[in-house]
């Protein structure tokens, strides 16, 4: 470009100088003939003629390079002319960038999860696999007995891995260390192609019975745990108090769930062939394979279902549910696909309505400047030069809207990130990338064209002996622009309406959510989890809890102290077991089941449970009394068909020895309100309660609920000291306030709130400027015709009316389209919704009303303003 | 604006004549426009804003080239020089030009209708 204009400005520059020369000989010869100089000059220039139109003229002739310099000087003008109107170029451009922000905000969600493939090599070949129980639900994992079957037959896959991840303590020379890892069977790194820091991954001898304790680190476990010590390799760690030989570092980047700092082999259990059993006598792995090229996920998934048939006939029914094949990048991200493609459509919707509003703008701009487009073509322009000229315009403002809002997407990027849900979380790289830079100016540049094409044409369209000689308003395209304006303003109103109702929705189930009765007070309510693992047998862990209990209770300040598996929010502990009756005629009936939880008596005072029938677990309900439990109110509705549940019987199942379980009967003996259990607002299950002492093995894996009438932060720091002193091997245990816990809940649903009520008020605030403008215009438009109303007596109050109906008018027109689009649009919130439906009519009723209450004061101000004309001064105007 | 002139040149005769005087000998704007003068013996005034857009043309065309040169009264000056092309196509044009005349001069000749 800098060439260009170079070669340009030196072939301008020549065309000059000639002239001049040319002139000055022509000068020369006059003098030489006797005239004077200043005469010569005067009498030389009046003869050459225009020395500028000359200029052009020549330069005309390299007619690329003239479009060039066109452009530039329409470039250099259309930026005069936007200085010069600062109030309509920063009203654009604002709107625009808050638009195409909002675009590339969700565009960089939308390539980081849904668009850029996984950071493994081929990694659409990863497949991750699973089953469906017999309730249809999948829970991620595979069971042992069809995995053994799979793995010795498939001829699907390169390599197939089962891995488990849990966490482990290692003893560092900065003291003991948590870390969360995985346990895997050595296919695992050659499906993820990763290739050792240092050192190499373990193999198939290593992943046997009675072989060799070996571990591979994380890189930043290496770097932060053991200074990066290269001696590390080849010697041993201390990993839940046994030691282990490290024998590679993987590098950073390499995750595959979240975090991932070592990796230890897993031996797969052998199956156990009992048909017909009872009793669950299975483990269940998460499973990743790497097909064969060419291979379809579907592949597996017959061979699977094969397997699976073939198991159910032989009676290991509970065993094999249905196979579920998807890949890695499915398995991880597409949950979170579906919202985010809405989002983005809902994004996309809202730079429209920018659009529209703009195209409003500049359509009411277009007809103010009908009379210099006119002057323009009657100079000569042509109607492509004006059409041009508009939409540079508008590609400057486009642009600029495009950084702006880049810049907004920086700043704001790290936010929505933070609120956003967990797998966009974990998701590495997301950033201002040069992909998302390309994608924002094309939307810029769709964008003006778009909000500028009609304007454009219009201008272009003005006939310019007619308005440069009419001075009148009511020129040729007015019509035309004016139907384009108002239908512009009644879409705009309507989409704001569907905003609207969304966020309303989204808003009032938040509000519902949260005002929840948790049937517990959870302030000043500690939960120390202490996650002893496997350095402890279940009596040592008994013996350990004990000893932080009688330490705990001798704190001043504590109230109540209780130990729990499957504490409230925890996602911890005991399993939900859920069964779906079939109906009389086989039909499958509602989803039965419990969410059981073992507490020691002391909980219920602990969180502060309310009593509704029976009583709380005692201490009497001790090992070798009848086992009893309590359960929450809606119990009786879920699994009883609504008998009182006091003294029914109730089936569990427990694995004393970790493999082998055993069934038992428990009696109900209480009921309690409903209590907020699950860790998110989705499904609640009722609760069933257990006296953790009549456990089978007993208090093993329980955390802390403490009751204080002090600081949490001084128990914090007791407790973490009295575990210290017991066993200075174990790391710190994790705390968390129950009020805090309580209030993060609903934080997923934030995400979605904050997002639609932006979009909602965004949307809403462009179409109420949008119906100002329009007012304001046809109001100034009719200023004459007002003025003759007034003239023979309309009074004041009768014109307001006018005006307010004209809004009125096309508020309700709005309203009533943008209801019959929410109608339609709202389903898609249905996932969002808690105990309410999305059709909730006052919700709609209350939208629609907000709605028109703002748009009858956004009339107001263009009503008075026409109440206000002067009727000498509006006829004599023009 | 310049005098109207009695008759304007038709599109391809300045280009012609330009072509002509400066295969005699390379030459700068002003004595073009000298010579045009002089050789039509002051029947043709060929008008400056026409001169130099007609040399640009001819340029881009690769008919002529130019360069930097010094007049004879000591001016810093574009000298212009036909090209191989230029004269070629000068040839084309002076022929398609003499027919023309021709043709039109017999026209012009033919005797009133009786």
């Amino acid at each position: 470009m800098n060439l260009f204009a170079w070669l340009r400005r030196s072939r301008l520059d020549d065309v000059s100088d000639e002239i001049r020369s040319h002139i000055e000989e022509t000068v020369d010869e006059l003098v030489a003939n006797g005239m004077s100089r200043a005469d010569a000059e005067a009498a030389a220039r009046r003869a050459f003629g225009n020395v500028t139109a000359t200029q052009e003229a020549a330069r005309e002739v390299w007619s690329v390079d003239s479009f060039i310099d066109n452009l530039t000087s329409d470039v250099r003008l259309a930026l005069r002319g936007l200085v010069q109107k600062p109030g309509f170029t920063i009203a654009v451009i604002l709107t625009l960038a808050l638009g195409i922000g909002a675009n590339a905000v969700v565009f960089a969600l939308v390539n980081a999860v849904v668009l850029r493939p996984l950071p493994y090599p081929d990694s659409g070949r990863i497949v991750s696999i699973s089953q469906r129980g017999g309730e249809g639900r999948d829970g991620g994992v595979m069971n042992n007995l069809p995995y053994a079957d799979w793995s010795q037959t498939t001829q699907s896959v390169e390599s197939q891995a089962a891995y488990v991840a849990g966490q482990g303590v290692f003893q560092t020379p900065n003291g003991p260390l948590r870390s969360s890892g995985v346990w895997a069977t050595p296919a695992y790194f050659a499906i993820f192609g990763v290739r050792p820091l240092v050192g190499r991954t373990f193999d198939e001898s290593e992943a046997k019975p009675g072989a060799a304790q070996v571990i591979v680190l994380s890189e930043p476990l290496w770097r932060e745990g053991f200074a990066a010590d290269s001696t590390l390799i080849g010697r041993s760690v201390t990993f839940d108090g046994k030691p282990r030989l490290v024998i590679g570092v993987l590098p950073a980047a390499f995750t595959v769930g979240r975090e991932e700092r070592f990796w230890v082999p897993l031996l797969v259990a052998q199956p156990v062939r009992v048909p017909n059993a009872e009793s669950g006598e299975w483990i269940g792995y998460s499973v990743v394979a790497r097909l064969r090229a060419g291979v379809s996920p579907e592949t597996v998934q017959a061979e699977l279902a094969t397997i699976f048939a073939r198991l159910k006939a032989e009676g290991y029914g509970p065993n094999a549910g249905t196979p579920v094949v998807i890949t890695l990048h499915e398995r991880r991200h597409g949950e979170t696909r579906r919202p985010l493609l809405l989002l983005f459509g809902a994004v996309g919707v809202l730079l429209l309505t920018a659009c529209a509003n703009i195209a409003n703008l500049a359509l009411a701009r277009a007809s103010r400047r009908e009379r210099e487009f006119a002057l323009r073509l009657a100079l000569g322009a042509s109607r492509w030069r004006v059409v041009r000229f508009v939409l540079i315009e508008n590609m400057a403002l486009s642009l600029g809207a495009a950084f702006l809002g880049l810049l907004l997407v920086r700043g704001s990027l790290g936010w929505f990130v933070h609120i956003s849900p967990g797998s966009i979380q974990n998701t590495q790289t997301i950033g201002v990338s040069g992909a998302l830079v390309l994608y924002a100016s094309i939307v810029a540049i769709i964008t003006a064209i778009l909000f500028g094409l009609v304007p454009a044409l219009t201008a272009s369209r003005a006939a310019p002996n007619h308005t440069l000689v009419s001075a009148t308003q009511h020129a040729a395209g007015s019509r035309r622009q004016s139907f384009a304006r108002r239908a512009l303003v009644v879409g705009e109103l309507a989409i704001a309406l569907v905003f609207l109702t969304g966020a309303g929705l989204v808003a009032k189930t938040f509000w519902q959510v949260t005002r929840v009765d948790p049937g517990f007070r959870a302030e000043q309510v500690l939960l120390a989890n202490f996650g002893l693992g496997d350095r402890y047998t279940s009596a040592t862990a008994k013996a350990f809890y004990d000893a932080v209990m009688t330490r705990v209770r001798s704190q001043p300040g504590v109230l109540s102290a209780a130990y729990v598996r499957g504490a409230p929010m925890t996602r911890s502990g005991v399993s939900v077991s859920v069964e779906t009756r079939s109906g009389p005629n086989g039909q499958k009936g509602p989803r039965r089941g419990y969410r059981g939880v073992a507490v020691e008596p002391e909980y219920f005072e602990t969180v502060g449970a309310q009593l509704v029938a029976g009583r709380f677990l005692s201490p009497e309900d001790r090992k070798g009394a009848p086992r009893v439990a309590v359960v929450s109110e809606s119990y009786s509705a879920r699994n009883l068909d609504g008998a009182s549940p006091l003294g029914q019987t109730v089936r569990g199942e427990e694995c004393p020895g970790g493999t082998k379980c055993q069934v038992y009967q428990m009696t109900i003996v209480g009921v309690v309100k409903e209590m907020v259990q699950e860790a998110t607002d989705r499904e609640q299950f009722p609760l069933l309660f257990e006296s953790m002492a009549q456990e089978q093995p007993e208090g093993y894996n329980a955390a802390l609920l403490v009751r204080t009438s002090g600081q949490l932060a001084q128990l914090h720091a007791r407790i973490r000291d009295e575990v210290k002193a017991l066993d200075p091997q174990q790391p710190e245990p994790r705390f968390s306030s129950m009020e805090r816990t309580l209030a993060e809940r609903v934080a997923p649903r934030k995400f979605t709130l904050v997002l639609l009520v932006a979009f909602a008020a965004l949307a809403g605030a462009l179409a109420i400027i949008g119906l100002y403008s329009v007012l304001a215009y046809l109001v100034a438009e009719r200023t004459r015709e007002i003025g003759i109303r007034i003239a023979v007596g309309a009074d004041s109050r009768r014109v307001m009316g006018m005006v307010l109906g004209q809004g009125l008018r096309f508020t309700l027109i709005g309203i009533a389209l943008g209801s019959l689009a929410s109608v339609a649009a709202v389903r898609v919130l249905r996932a969002w919704m808690y105990e309410m439906s999305v059709y909730d009519a006052p919700t709609f009723a209350a939208v629609a009303a907000l709605l028109c209450v703002v748009a009858l004061v956004a009339s107001w101000l263009p009503a008075r303003r026409a109440s206000r004309v002067d009727p000498v001064l509006a006829l004599r105007a023009d | 604006m310049a005098q109207p002139k009695p008759r304007d040149l038709f599109p391809g005769a300045l280009e012609m004549m330009v072509l002509r005087l400066v295969q005699r000998e390379p030459l700068h704007g002003y004595a073009l426009v000298q010579r045009i003068k002089q050789g039509s013996n002051d029947l043709l005034q060929v008008e400056e804003g026409s001169l130099y857009p007609a040399l640009q043309r001819l340029l881009k065309a690769k008919l002529l080239q130019a360069e930097w040169g010094v007049s004879a009264t000591n001016r810093r000056v574009r000298i212009y020089r036909i090209t191989a092309a230029g004269r070629k196509h000068l040839t084309a044009e002076v022929s398609s030009f003499e027919k023309m005349l021709e043709g039109i001069a017999l026209v012009l000749a033919l005797g009133d209708a009786r």
